[in-house]
């Protein structure tokens, strides 16, 4: 994986976990190759941070979360118009399909398993941002491109 | 802190106490036992910092994706997520990848050590805690953490110097080359790889001398030289170099300047003003001829009227008074004839001669100023009505035949003047010789030449003509006029001075 990736360099990430070792770890590594990193402890706060920050790039989403979860969050930051073309990547733990499908039907843009592959996670964020600076529509219904 | 001992004075004084502030720095207190965090907070209250405490490894990281800290003094034991295992997380983010982490243990096995060190733990501390201990170890890491921030700052500035140089150095209109007091180049600008055509590292590590050949270390000081670009080519330059004493030695700034175009535009001048020379010289040679064919003109058509017409007319007064005398039968109406017929001629033969005397007087040549300036004089009353007072030695020497027409020409320009425009009814002329000059003055009462000076041109002429015969003669003539008159004074050398300045202008006239 290259250093200062210039497709992410610079950009901003907000990550969404309720489990603030996931939040470090990914922070530590997102970091690492110059990208700018917010975080919310649950869906709630994350909305409440988009609010507050609407220039954040792509969205990195934790779905089993106690009270509010990924799903529910998702829907709620799909809803705001401003936010209907942000994209959003599920982190789920559980490879299974209808997971991943309820995960797109939620409204998230893609989705990356764990224990999080770095180079994958890298390459579906890359194509994202990148989808979203040519201002081509995301169609939501889209499936994993990695 | 040694180092501020022999802070340079001024500014850069300043600018050091100004960028560093005594803020206080954060220590991070990592323990799950409430009663912990209280004694070591109290232990640690006189080293006055800002303490901020997290009861969970979760807590401690919250706080730590957020700040910096000096230290973080983290409990090993603690439920969910022990310290060792914080003090991982931590080790991985580069942000706090060497925060200094002290560990609080109550266990010495060596195990237990040894898996503390190897995740980056500086030192443990051995509960029950003893607050000196504690407070003087973190003391040092309060210190530690104040110099790293201190240069953190210092290479800032040093960062921002380093780019306001930079910046100077390309936005400079001139190349400008750092070099060792050796000549060997160790900074370049964009200029300068323009203006000889290497690129910049071709330029680094060269020797100035390759670029301006006789560059030398003494020439402190702006000189002009000519520089070499990589194709060979030469241009002139003009360079200024100032030494600059650093910790690394002896460095020498010079500016290249490429002065190529003002060289040619001062080859265009020069030439341009010997053209001009050239063509005034060979103007005034031209007045020198003309100034000189007039006086030979005048000469010869005074010595015409007086030898030629002059015998003619004498001759015919001869006969006629022959035919008066003889006893031959005239008329009386032909006697009264002839009579008048003698006397128009004498009237006339008077005239002749005195034209021909003011167009060249023969007394000039024969006798001098002594003879012909009181008979000039004489006869310009006589004419005009305006009372001459004449100054003159009357014993004074024959002067050089040129010298003495010039005196002449310019009293009778000067006299005609006075006639003519200054409306004085006296003049008062002073001819004064000394060893080395003879000098001649007029002096008016009239109006003044400023009020009459544009509406005359032909006195503009006048005026220049005796500029031009007193120049010619290597003399010096000034005019000095006001409401009140006129003094118009030559100056004329004499003996070997003469014509120093003159064109030989005998060879001109036949």
């Amino acid at each position: 994986m290259r250093k200062n990736d210039s497709a992410l360099a610079d950009k901003k990430v907000l990550v969404i976990d309720d489990d603030l070792r996931n939040i470090f770890a990914l922070t530590s590594l997102l970091e690492h190759h110059d990208i700018k990193v917010l975080h919310a402890e649950n869906g709630r706060a994350g909305i409440e941070l988009l609010r507050k920050t609407p220039d954040v790039d792509i969205i990195l989403m934790d779905i089993m979360m106690p009270e509010m979860d990924g799903y529910e969050t998702t829907q709620a930051i799909r809803k705001v118009p401003a936010f209907q073309n942000l994209p959003i990547i599920a982190l789920t733990a559980k490879a299974m399909k209808g997971d991943r499908d309820k995960c797109l039907e939620a409204g998230a843009s893609d989705y990356v398993t764990k224990p999080v592959d770095l180079e994958q996670l890298f390459a579906v964020m890359r194509v994202w941002i990148s989808r979203r600076s040519e201002r081509v529509p995301i169609r939501v219904s889209s499936g994993a491109t990695v | 802190m040694s180092s501020s001992s022999r802070q340079v004075p001024g500014i850069a004084g300043a600018q050091r106490e100004e960028a560093l502030p005594r803020e206080k720095v954060k220590i991070l207190l990592v323990d799950d036992n409430p009663d912990n965090l209280i004694s070591i907070e109290a232990a640690l209250d006189t080293l006055n910092q800002e303490i901020v405490s997290a009861r969970s490894g979760t807590e401690a990281l919250r706080y730590l994706l957020e700040n910096d800290f000096a230290a973080i003094l983290l409990d090993v034991k603690m439920p969910d997520m022990d310290g060792f295992e914080t003090a991982e997380l931590i080790r991985s983010r580069k942000r706090s990848q060497h925060t200094p982490i002290l560990f609080l243990t109550a266990y010495r096995n060596e195990e237990h050590l040894f898996r503390g060190y190897d995740l980056g733990a500086v030192d443990f501390l051995f509960k029950p805690i003893v607050p000196e201990i504690l407070r003087s170890k973190v003391a040092v890491f309060v210190e530690l953490s104040r110099s790293a921030q201190r240069q953190r700052r210092q290479a800032e500035i040093l960062a921002k110097a380093e780019l306001k140089f930079r910046s100077l150095l390309e936005a400079a209109p001139d190349a400008m080359l750092i070099t060792t007091a050796e000549g060997e180049i160790v900074l370049a600008n964009s200029r300068a790889d323009d203006m000889f055509g290497y690129s910049r590292q071709e330029l680094l590590g060269k020797n100035i001398l390759v670029v301006v050949p006789s560059w030398t270390l003494s020439s402190y000081h702006v000189g002009e030289l000519a520089s070499v670009c990589k194709d060979g080519s030469t241009f002139p330059s003009e360079i200024s170099s100032s030494p600059l004493q650093t910790e690394e030695g002896l460095l020498i700034t010079s500016a290249i300047r490429d002065i190529s175009e003002r060289k040619r535009a001062e080859q265009r001048i020069a030439e341009q003003t010997q053209q001009l020379h050239e063509a005034n010289r060979e103007l005034r040679h031209l007045s020198s001829r003309i100034v000189a064919i007039r006086d030979e003109e005048r000469r010869r058509l005074g010595r015409e009227l007086h030898d030629s017409q002059g015998q003619y007319l004498a001759a015919i007064k001869m006969n006629l008074e022959m035919i008066e005398t003889t006893d031959a039968a005239l008329s009386p109406m032909q006697k009264s004839a002839l009579t008048e017929a003698i006397t128009l001629l004498e009237r006339s033969m008077r005239e002749i001669r005195v034209i021909s005397h003011l167009l060249h007087p023969p007394l000039l040549d024969e006798i001098g100023l002594q003879a012909v300036v009181p008979w000039y004089l004489n006869s310009f009353s006589e004419r005009s009505g305006i009372q001459i007072d004449l100054e003159m030695p009357s014993d004074i020497a024959k002067l050089p035949d040129q010298v003495e027409l010039a005196v002449f020409r310019v009293l009778q320009e000067c006299l005609t003047n006075v006639h003519r425009h200054s409306g004085s009814k006296v003049a008062k002329v002073r001819i004064f010789p000394e060893e080395t000059s003879v000098t001649l003055e007029v002096t008016d009462q009239g109006k003044g030449l400023n009020s009459q000076n544009g509406s005359d041109p032909v006195m503009g002429v006048g005026i220049t003509g005796m500029r031009e015969r007193v120049r010619e003669l290597g003399g010096h003539f000034e005019i000095n006029s006001g409401g009140d008159g006129t003094v118009v004074r030559a100056v004329l050398p004499l003996g070997e001075q003469i014509g120093k300045h003159a064109v030989n202008l005998q060879s001109d006239l036949v």
